[in-house]
């Protein structure tokens, strides 16, 4: 029987190890390259959270979870363009290591996969982010595929799915190796609608960046938003009014309940359920005028600015969500319930084990229907503890995912309406208004939000107002990542509703 | 029996001639979406074009997924490399008379984003592009008004913009939701 304090104790040993070294800034914690090596075998045993990684000059600069939401980070110096690989210990990295390769061309040592994430054979060799960058290759090169050895000859067959022919999907590439309906082997390769975003962000005024952070996902656009503009106010020491708070919550579950929807949509129309799929396609188009009238934007795009929020665009004050919407979701939700052989249909396909999503620090609702009951909003002042209930759901299949929306959906709902029945009585109070100067602002801060497919982190580091610094971690690049896993053994057939469960857009992977 | 119910079936509309170009009897736009670098807002709008709130397939315009069945290339978001090879296999697999519509500003002039290593400096132009839908992303609303004015000339196999009449059947065509922008008119 282990002690619970002696437990407790060994769980934060690497905490506390690092809280020893000198802190270079306000997050990250300078580490030569031997303790960088003994950090990497103490992870082995420890608990430390991985949230995300990126480089910067000549050091790598690596995100940690103390506790589950309070970051810590570690800077570690790279030789030769090369660092010890941190994905051997924590699957979640592999992707990283991966960009940081063929972003900025620094090759982590013993890393598990080092295969292109991003780039389609365009800058293989010149490094795009890097202090010199070639000019990029063209025509780009065929990627390469990884194939089962001896798959052909066995009887079993390759299949492709075309970037360009994906009609309803987002571009991307997907190479299935398959035995009759059976998949052995599925293989998704990104950065088809990848921008260079990061890019188009260094030293631009971090108010002038606002609409291209609005526009990174347009699904997500919201929690961007406001995932970017908590790091400026974090810099700032700024904490804004309640009503602008209240105001961004207003916001961010509406986007959700928009994005869930189209989710629902999408799931239904793959499985030909037209009866369902209609009536959430029209609560959806219902909300998003219902967004266009009153914030003049159907996406919210433009909606949230660091210290404040748009205004209602009309004269009439925002009173309640139309009925319809409600009664729409109530029809579906009764139908999905009626519809006699669905739920059997549903269940143990595309399972994501507890395990895996643990492993690849997968929130939202892919995480959430696999039993991993965390939501970010819990540690977001603005919300209460008693809006968020905790899930009920574990076995991670499709028809988890599928109700886990309709539950988080009504739960929107509601929130949505105490928030505006509140803003209701609070109108009379004056307010004092405060802003921040961003020519003024120096320093990195960091933002989150609990965005429609997980929690969504921005690190930014300002001088003088100007981007120094910024990445984002967007939580549908490692879901895109363990999707591969959850279609190995199911049909073929089955790919494209597992794939609609998950809800994956091309642009929060790609960026 | 056969004769009179063709005779019956012209008179009514449901017998259509045919379209001399693409040897069919159907007169639909079947288009042809390749999204590039978007934020996924110009695609995620056409697909509601697709669902029940607007139906456009019963408005004469369908969405088809391989070029070979598409009379328009439709490319939203901004023009990245790694697409460029894909939009122009699809364009060399489409069947003659072919054009292009660019969706979303940032298709039409980049918007805020600007060229680097993976966005192309040039967009989408030239004698193909035969029609350009603004916003960033437009609404489905104005999409649709825009396809709508499309129409192939019979004789010249060009496409031709802003002649298009509704027929009664596009009138029928199922718009549950009203096309005014307006939240007053929110009807289903």
């Amino acid at each position: 029987m282990v002690d619970k304090k002696e437990f407790l104790q060994r769980s934060t040993r690497l905490i506390d190890c690092l809280k020893q070294h000198q802190t270079d800034s306000k997050f990250f914690i300078s580490l030569s390259e031997e303790d960088w090596v003994e950090m990497v075998n103490t992870l082995k045993t420890d608990r430390l959270v991985f949230l995300m990684m990126w480089c910067k000059e000549e050091t790598i600069n690596i995100l940690f979870l103390e506790g589950g939401y309070k970051p810590i980070g570690v800077k570690i110096p790279v030789s030769l363009d090369r660092y010890l690989a941190l994905s051997t210990v924590r699957p979640a990295a592999i992707l990283y290591e991966r960009m940081i390769w063929e972003l900025w061309g620094k090759e982590a040592m013993n890393a598990v996969n080092l295969s292109p994430w991003l780039d389609r054979g365009l800058w293989k060799n010149c490094w795009p982010l890097s202090k010199k960058p070639g000019p990029v290759l063209w025509p780009p090169e065929a990627p390469e595929y990884q194939s089962v050895p001896h798959l052909v000859d066995e009887g079993g067959e390759i299949s492709l799915i075309d970037p360009s022919c994906s009609c309803e999907d987002l571009p991307v590439l997907w190479h299935f190796s398959n035995f009759g309906e059976r998949i052995i082997k599925a293989e998704s390769i990104y950065g088809y609608t990848h921008r260079g975003v990061l890019t188009n962000l260094y030293n631009k005024n971090a108010l002038k960046i606002v609409p291209i952070i609005s526009r990174m996902n347009a699904l997500d656009s919201i929690s961007h938003q406001i995932a970017f503009s908590h790091a400026i106010e974090d810099i700032a020491g700024f904490i804004p009014s309640l009503s602008i708070l209240r105001r961004r919550i207003l916001f961010l579950e509406l986007s959700r309940i928009s994005a869930y929807l189209f989710y629902l949509s999408k799931l239904f129309r793959k499985l030909d359920i037209v009866l369902i799929s209609s009536r959430c396609d029209l609560a959806r188009e219902l909300l998003m005028r219902w967004n266009l009238y009153y914030f003049g934007h159907r996406w919210l795009m433009d909606c949230v600015f660091p210290g404040t929020v748009l205004k209602d665009e009309r004269d009439n004050k925002v009173i309640q969500l139309p009925q319809k919407i409600k009664y729409l979701i109530d029809q579906a939700f009764k139908l999905v319930s009626s519809l006699p052989g669905l739920k059997d249909y549903l269940q143990n396909k595309g399972i994501l084990p507890f395990k895996k999503a643990v492993e690849f620090n997968l929130g939202g609702v892919v995480g959430r229907a696999s039993g991993r009951d965390i939501d970010l909003r819990r540690y977001m002042s603005e919300y209460r503890l008693e809006w968020l209930p905790p899930t009920n759901f574990i076995k991670g299949d499709v028809d988890a995912r599928m109700n886990s929306w309709f539950v988080e959906i009504k739960n929107s709902i509601n929130i949505v309406e105490i928030i505006l029945q509140e803003n209701d009585i609070e109108e009379g109070s004056e307010e004092v208004v405060k802003d921040i100067i961003i020519e003024s602002l120096n320093g990195e801060g960091i933002g989150v939000c609990e965005g429609v497919q997980g929690d969504l982190w921005y690190y930014v580091y300002l001088e003088g107002g100007n981007i120094k610094d910024i990445f984002i971690r967007d939580p549908a690049a490692n879901q895109a990542y363990i999707l591969q896993n959850v279609l190995t053994n199911e049909s073929i057939d089955d790919h494209a509703l597992i794939q609609s469960s998950f809800g994956i857009l091309t642009t929060g992977v790609d960026l | 029996m056969v004769f009179i119910r063709a005779i019956i079936d012209s008179l009514t509309g449901k017998l259509q001639p045919l379209n001399k170009f693409s040897n069919q009897t159907y007169q639909d736009l079947r288009i042809l979406h390749i999204a590039c670098g978007d934020c996924n807002g110009c695609a995620l709008e056409l697909q509601a074009l697709k669902g029940a709130a607007y139906d456009i397939q019963e408005s004469g315009i369908s969405f088809v997924d391989h070029p070979a069945n598409a009379d328009l290339l439709l490319i939203s978001g901004l023009l990245n490399r790694t697409m460029v090879p894909y939009i122009e296999k699809n364009w060399l697999l489409m069947k003659e008379p072919k054009a292009i519509i660019v969706m979303g500003t940032c298709a039409i002039n980049h918007h805020i984003f600007e060229s680097n290593y993976t966005v192309c400096e040039n967009c989408v132009e030239g004698h193909e592009c035969i029609l350009e839908i603004e916003g960033c992303p437009p609404s489905p609303q104005k999409i649709m008004k825009n396809l709508m004015n499309l129409e192939l000339n019979q004789n010249t196999g060009l496409f031709l913009k802003g002649c298009h009449s509704s027929s009664p059947q596009q009138e029928s065509s199922g718009h549950q939701l009203s096309n005014d922008d307006n939240c007053d008119n929110l009807t289903v």
